[in-house]
């Protein structure tokens, strides 16, 4: 198999079942390698569940999963293609900086602690005291650098920069990106932050009601996406092309968010483009209105 | 201090994609002379550090350079600036600039604000006429 | 992976090293005759094992799925039947080791001569001397791991572990150990008496007008019972690695 035709994830109905609940659901998508790939959807939906599913620190109750190639499994190969960081990033507390680097540099066959301490040197970040006395913004960092440092192919974070200040956000974020352009790291990011992500990510997942609404690349999306604007009609008057995302009625007038898939012909529509945050939070209100029984059929009389 | 030869800013809210932004900031700083012919542009990850975007995006703004004629990259050394983008020489601008700047102030003191001053210029760059209302 | 285990539990290897040497000096000065301290010494002896398996048993695994560092190690590169498999060996090695030691310092003190004229095989002297002690070191730490791996924090852990390893520790040695092997029932005249250093079972019974019914197990017995209770031990010790596996390896993270 060619190693640039590996996907970074392909999945096929991928779900997790807890008891009798799903916390997700019919999961497909793939994302090749080389992509900064955002994970985006409402609080409980599987994001975590999903990068668990993925990382291997929980098995599938349905479909399949192949992480660059290979099913995730506890073997020192997949464990050393892959880093991980999760969300309240795990620091052994007492210890330091530096002795996580060494501990760090007798797990891993592939490390590298020069760049991880360069990192930390240029931020002032202090190496030699407990992380316990580190801020939640130095506590990232040092994270990230130990995930950095083995060297993986595919970087999966969760949620990382939920505890930090816009500055630290930043620094993470170029701490990040610095290292996807010097070794081609695949990504993938799940954040709330869309304005963050959107600066850094070209790839989009987006997950609501515990599936997928959106995998592809990001222009892409933005380019499916328009705004129309127009009299007031009935929802159900409209072409059946478009994939009505959000709509907000008022007496004279009719705002759509639509998925097309062509240019759209009505001339008494108002065409423009569409922001993704805003793409982004009309498929969570979707997911909501679900949630909250109200069964809205998109696409159809209201 | 950074230690590349220029630095960038993007304004994510502007409408004008961000590989744009990053190309026009650079075709400026060769008109105003900060750049000259033969000058290294910064890496991509030296940009990626200091604004923290996709590498793809600073890729994307180098190749429209690159096929506008003004940078010309070599593989595993950098990108160059092959030539000076096409107009007048910077004291040719700043005079220009001068002549514009008292437009405005009489545009202004004969009772237009700035968004018909806006309307009017891009109606003009786009080669329409225009009416004046008196 | 050594290194980190080393790393991590550092601090709790040298103090219960520190620990064993405060007991050596007590030891040292305490004068042979004192039967308080004797008493005392003994039951501190007894609670060893339990305290192994309380103090570093039960947090081993458990605070680290409460801090989620389990995650960390099993992310950078170690697999989780690797992590499991060090720190159960370290564990093992280490419990053994202090049990072992503590034994030696107390019979080195030749606790068996001044165990209050009790048999060797009853209660108390039998918990303190030959392997036993190794046992049941062994069976607390094993079993402060399993329980740990199962509730994943370490206060239920801890008072799991306590619960468990008393109840089991006094089924055995009240229930199970007199029938160890089957008990001698002699008729002994007044003038014999109790075989020397014999563990009596029950309470004599008159027969006739000169013997005593005596039901008890000889002293010669008592390599053979620290063999079979250490048999038992080591068992549910192997029976509590296994459930540790399946509570670290194959139940998701």
């Amino acid at each position: 198999m060619n190693v640039r035709d590996v996907l970074a994830i392909h999945t096929t109905g991928l779900g997790k079942r807890y008891g009798s609940s799903w916390a997700l659901q019919d999961f497909s998508a793939s994302v090749p390698r080389g992509h900064v790939t955002a994970l985006v959807g409402p609080n409980g939906v599987g994001k975590t569940t999903l990068l668990k599913l993925l990382v291997g620190l929980c098995a599938p109750s349905a479909g399949e999963a192949e992480v660059l190639g290979r099913v995730p499994q506890q073997s020192e190969e997949f464990l050393a293609s892959i880093g991980y960081l999760a969300q309240d990033v795990p620091l052994y507390k007492q210890l330091s900086a530096d002795d996580h680097l060494e501990i760090g540099a007798r797990l891993n066959r592939d490390w590298d602690a020069t760049a991880a301490r360069a990192r930390l040197a240029a931020l002032r970040i202090p190496t030699n005291r407990p992380v316990a006395t580190l801020s939640g913004g130095q506590r990232a960092q040092v994270g990230l650098s130990l995930v950095l440092a083995k060297r993986p192919q595919l970087l999966l974070l969760d949620e990382p920069m939920a505890a930090l200040d816009p500055l630290a956000r930043r620094e993470f974020l170029a701490s990040l990106t610095a290292a996807v352009a010097d070794e081609g790291l695949s990504v993938v990011v799940s954040s709330h932050l869309l304005h963050d992500l959107e600066r850094v990510c070209d790839h989009l997942i987006l997950l609501a009601a515990s599936r997928t609404q959106l995998c592809g690349d990001i222009d892409e999306v933005l380019a499916e996406h328009r705004t129309l604007v127009g009299p007031r009609r009935a929802v159900n008057e409209i072409e059946p092309r478009l994939t009505v995302v959000k709509a907000t009625q008022t007496p004279r007038q009719t705002r759509l968010l639509v998925r097309v898939d062509g240019p759209v012909l009505d001339p008494s529509w108002e065409v423009t483009e569409v922001g993704l945050e805003d793409i982004v939070l009309a498929y969570m209100e979707q997911d909501e209105e679900l949630a909250n029984g109200q069964l809205v059929e998109i696409g159809h009389a209201q | 201090m950074l230690r590349q030869s220029i630095s960038f800013q993007l304004n994510p809210d502007s409408g004008v994609p961000a590989y744009l932004q990053l190309a026009q900031q650079v075709k400026q700083a060769i008109r105003m002379g900060i750049l000259d012919v033969g000058d290294k542009l910064p890496t991509v990850k030296e940009v990626v550090a200091e604004v923290a975007i996709n590498p793809n995006t600073v890729m994307k703004a180098y190749w429209q350079l690159e096929h506008e004629g003004l940078v010309e990259g070599h593989q595993g050394v950098g990108t160059f600036v092959s030539r000076r983008p096409s107009g007048p020489p910077p004291d040719t601008q700043a005079r220009l600039a001068r002549r514009l700047e008292r437009w405005v102030q009489s545009a202004r003191s004969e009772g237009l604000n700035d968004e018909s001053i806006e309307a009017m210029l891009r109606a003009t760059l786009s080669g329409s006429r225009v009416e004046r209302t008196a | 992976m050594n290194y980190l285990v080393w790393r991590l539990h550092r601090n709790q290897l040298l103090t219960a090293g520190g620990a064993l040497i405060v007991l050596t000096v007590v030891l040292l000065i305490l004068p042979k005759s004192d039967d308080h301290a004797i008493e005392a010494i003994v039951y501190v002896t007894i609670v060893v094992p339990l305290l192994l398996g309380l103090f570093w048993g039960a947090p081993l695994l458990a605070k680290e799925f409460e801090d989620g560092t389990n995650g960390l190690a099993w992310t950078q590169g170690v697999t989780r039947r690797r992590w499991l498999r060090s720190n159960l060996m370290w564990a093992i090695l280490a419990a053994t080791m202090w049990g072992a030691a503590v034994t030696a310092v107390v019979t080195w003190w030749s606790l068996s001569e001044v165990s209050l004229g009790r048999s060797r095989l009853g209660p108390g002297p039998f918990d303190i001397q030959g392997i036993v002690p190794v046992a049941y070191s062994v069976f607390a730490v094993v079993l402060g791991i399993a329980v740990g791996s199962m509730f994943r924090r370490v206060l239920p852990a801890m008072a799991t572990t306590l619960a468990a390893f008393v109840a089991v520790r006094v089924v055995i040695a009240v229930l199970v150990r007199p029938h160890f092997m089957s008990p001698v029932s002699r008729v002994v005249s007044l003038v014999q008496g109790l075989p020397a250093g014999a563990w009596l079972l029950s309470n004599p019974t008159s027969v006739g007008s000169n013997g005593t019914l005596l039901t008890y197990q000889p002293v010669n017995r008592f390599w053979a019972f620290q063999g079979i209770e250490t048999g038992v031990f080591v068992v549910l010790a192997a029976g509590l690695v296994a459930l540790a596996y399946r509570m670290v390896v194959t139940r998701d993270a």
